[in-house]
C-alpha cells in the first residue's frame, strides 16, 4: 500500500530529475569523458572534486540512466534537510545516502555508506569533505575513502573530474554562467594490500588531478599548442 | 508566407535533399573502394560532414517552414550555443560573473527580440554601443583590476562575434523585397548554401590540389583552394539567383563575397583557437567539434552580406 501511496510522488522525482539534467545540459552542454572506464552499470564508488553545489548534478546527469539508478551521492543531511523542496529533491530525486554533519550526533557516517554499497548501490563521493574554495587543485581528502576502499575492496573507486564549475557557479553566486563543462572518469583504483591510508589519500588525489584539464591560462607556446583545424 | 514562397521552399529543400542525396551516395562508394577492414581519415571525416548536414540541413528547413519566430529562436539558439563555446575558453575572473550572466541571458536575448521587433536602429548599436559601455562597468564595479582590459575585450568579443554577427543571419528577414513580396526567407537559404558548399569545395581544392598556403603558421587553408572556394560559390549563387532579387550577376558576385568573407572568417578562426591551444571549441557536434568550428565562416560573412543586400539592393 505504501508503494501505491507513493507512485505519484516517485512519478514527480523522475520528472523532476529529467528537468534537471536537461537544465545542466541545456546551461554546459555537459559531456562525459570516459576515459578510465565504460559507461556500465558495475558497482563503482566515483570520487570527485568538490568546488560548486552543481558538481553532483553534473556527474548524475552524465550517467546514463542505467546508471544513474543505481548510483547514489553521499550528501550532507544539514543541507538536504534544510527546507521542503531540498527534502525532496536530495533523497527523493537524486536518492542521496544522507550523511549526518553534526559532531554531537553518535551517528557513524561509515556504516551508512557501507550499508548502501551492500545493497548493490553505486556511490558518489566528494573526498574533500567540502567545497574547495582555494587556487589548490583539491583540499586533502578525508579518510572516508581509504575506509570504504579497505572495508569493501571489490569495489572499483573511479576518479572523476569534473571540470569548469568553479566558473559555471562559484559559491555564492545564484546564476550560472552557460560554460562547456566536461566530467572525465579515469581507471578506477584499490586499496593494495598493506598499503598506509595516506599513502592511498596521495595516490587517489593525484589519480584525480591527473584527469584536469591543463590551466589555460598559461601562455600556450607554438610547439605545444594543438593542430591546426581544416 | 504567401504559397510562391512556400512552393519555393519546397523547392530549395527537394535540391537540398538531392545534394544531400548525391553526398550521402559519393561518400558511401569512397567508402566501398577502400580495401575490406580499412578506412581512410579523410573520406570519414567527409562522411562524418554530411551526417552534420543532413542535420543542419533538416533544422534550417523546419524553422524556415515555421516562419519568422522559427529562423529567429534557431539562431538565437545557435547564439547562445557559440557564446557558451566562446566564453569557456575566454579570460574571466569571479568579478566578471554578473557581466557574463547578462550577456547570455539579457543582451543576447534583446538582441534577438529587437532583430524580430525589426528595430534597426537599434539591433546594429545595441551590442557595439551599448553592451560595450555596460558591461565593463558591471565588471568594475566589483573591484577586480587583474588583467581587466583583457577580459573585458574578450567578453566583447565574443558578444560580437556569438550575438551581433550571428544575429545578422536572422536580420535578413527585415530587408524589404525590391518587389514587396516576403521571400526574404529565402535569402537566408540562398546565404547558407553559398557559404557552406564554397566551403566544401575550398577544403576538398585545398587538399587535392592547393600548395600555397595564406597562413602556414595559422591554417592549411591554400590560395589555390580558396580560389577555387569563391568560384564554385559563386556558380551556386548564379544557379540560385532565382530566389535572390540581385539579378544573375549581382547573385553570382554575392555568392562570391559571402564566400570570401566567411573563409577568412574561419581564418581568423583558427588563429583564436591556436592562441587558445584548443582544437576543437566543444563536442556538440559528434565528430565536428563544436558550432563556433562549424559556424565560423557564417559569422563573418553574415553583416557584411547583410549590409551589402541593404545597401546595393535596397
Amino acid at each position: 500500500m505504501t508503494d501505491l501511496a507513493s507512485l505519484p510522488r516517485r512519478i514527480a522525482a523522475r520528472a523532476v530529475g529529467h528537468a534537471l539534467a536537461f537544465v545542466a545540459r541545456f546551461i554546459t552542454a555537459v559531456r562525459a569523458d570516459w576515459r578510465g572506464i565504460e559507461p556500465v552499470a558495475k558497482q563503482r564508488v566515483y570520487y570527485a572534486n568538490h568546488v560548486s553545489n552543481g558538481d553532483m548534478p553534473m556527474i548524475w546527469t552524465v550517467l546514463p540512466g542505467h546508471m544513474r539508478r543505481q548510483t547514489r551521492p553521499v550528501a550532507a543531511a544539514d543541507y538536504w534537510l534544510k527546507n521542503k523542496l531540498r527534502a525532496f529533491v536530495g533523497p527523493e530525486v537524486f536518492n542521496c545516502v544522507l550523511i549526518d554533519r553534526r559532531p554531537e550526533v553518535d551517528d557513524k557516517p561509515l556504516d551508512k555508506i557501507i550499508e548502501a554499497l551492500d545493497e548493490g548501490s553505486s556511490l558518489i563521493i566528494f573526498p574533500e569533505g567540502n567545497r574547495n574554495m582555494t587556487d589548490d587543485p583539491l583540499l586533502p581528502f578525508k579518510s572516508g575513502l581509504y575506509n570504504m576502499g579497505k572495508a569493501r575492496p571489490h569495489v572499483d573507486l573511479v576518479p572523476t573530474w569534473v571540470a569548469n564549475l568553479n566558473e559555471i557557479m562559484p559559491k555564492g553566486e545564484i546564476i550560472p554562467l552557460p560554460l562547456i563543462c566536461t566530467v572525465t572518469f579515469g581507471a578506477p583504483i584499490h586499496v593494495e594490500e598493506g598499503e598506509s591510508k595516506d599513502a592511498f589519500l596521495k595516490r587517489a588525489a593525484d589519480a584525480l588531478v591527473a584527469l584536469a584539464p591543463e590551466n589555460r591560462d598559461e601562455i600556450v607556446t607554438p610547439e605545444r599548442a594543438a593542430e591546426p583545424a581544416p | 508566407m504567401t504559397p510562391e514562397t512556400t512552393t519555393d521552399v519546397a523547392i530549395l529543400g527537394l535540391a537540398v535533399t538531392g545534394i544531400l542525396i548525391a553526398f550521402t551516395i559519393i561518400g558511401e562508394a569512397l567508402r566501398l573502394r577502400q580495401p575490406s577492414g580499412q578506412t581512410d581519415p579523410v573520406v570519414e571525416a567527409f562522411n562524418m560532414r554530411v551526417h552534420t548536414w543532413w542535420g543542419l540541413a533538416i533544422l534550417l528547413t523546419l524553422a524556415v517552414l515555421a516562419g519568422r519566430i522559427g529562423i529567429l529562436l534557431l539562431f538565437a539558439f545557435a547564439s547562445f550555443a557559440a557564446l557558451r563555446e566562446f566564453l569557456t575558453f575566454a579570460r574571466k575572473r569571479r568579478a566578471d560573473h554578473l557581466s557574463l550572466a547578462l550577456a547570455c541571458f539579457v543582451i543576447l536575448p534583446l538582441q534577438y527580440l529587437f532583430v524580430g521587433l525589426d528595430w534597426t536602429a537599434l539591433f546594429t548599436v545595441f551590442i557595439p554601443v551599448y553592451a560595450f559601455l555596460l558591461l565593463p562597468i558591471v565588471s568594475a564595479l566589483r573591484g577586480d583590476a587583474t588583467n581587466f582590459m583583457g577580459r573585458v575585450a574578450e567578453t566583447q568579443w565574443g558578444l560580437m562575434i556569438c550575438v551581433f554577427c550571428i544575429s545578422h543571419v536572422p536580420a535578413l528577414l527585415t530587408y524589404d523585397m525590391p518587389d514587396g513580396s516576403d521571400r526574404s526567407i529565402l535569402l537566408i537559404v540562398f546565404f547558407a548554401m553559398v557559404v557552406q558548399l564554397g566551403d566544401v569545395f575550398e577544403y576538398y581544392a585545398g587538399r587535392r590540389f592547393g600548395r600555397r598556403k595564406i597562413a602556414p603558421k595559422i591554417s592549411p587553408k591554400t590560395v589555390e583552394g580558396m580560389i577555387v572556394g569563391v568560384l564554385a560559390a559563386a556558380c551556386i549563387g548564379a544557379i540560385l539567383s532565382w530566389v535572390t532579387p540581385f539579378g544573375l550577376v549581382g547573385a553570382a558576385a554575392m555568392a562570391a563575397l559571402a564566400s570570401l568573407t566567411g573563409m577568412f572568417g574561419s581564418l581568423v578562426f583558427a588563429a583564436i583557437k591556436r592562441d587558445k591551444g584548443v582544437k576543437d571549441w566543444s563536442h556538440l557536434i559528434p565528430g565536428q567539434g563544436g558550432l563556433l568550428d562549424q559556424l565560423d565562416s557564417v559569422i563573418f560573412a553574415a553583416p557584411i552580406f547583410y549590409h551589402v543586400t541593404q545597401l546595393v539592393w535596397s
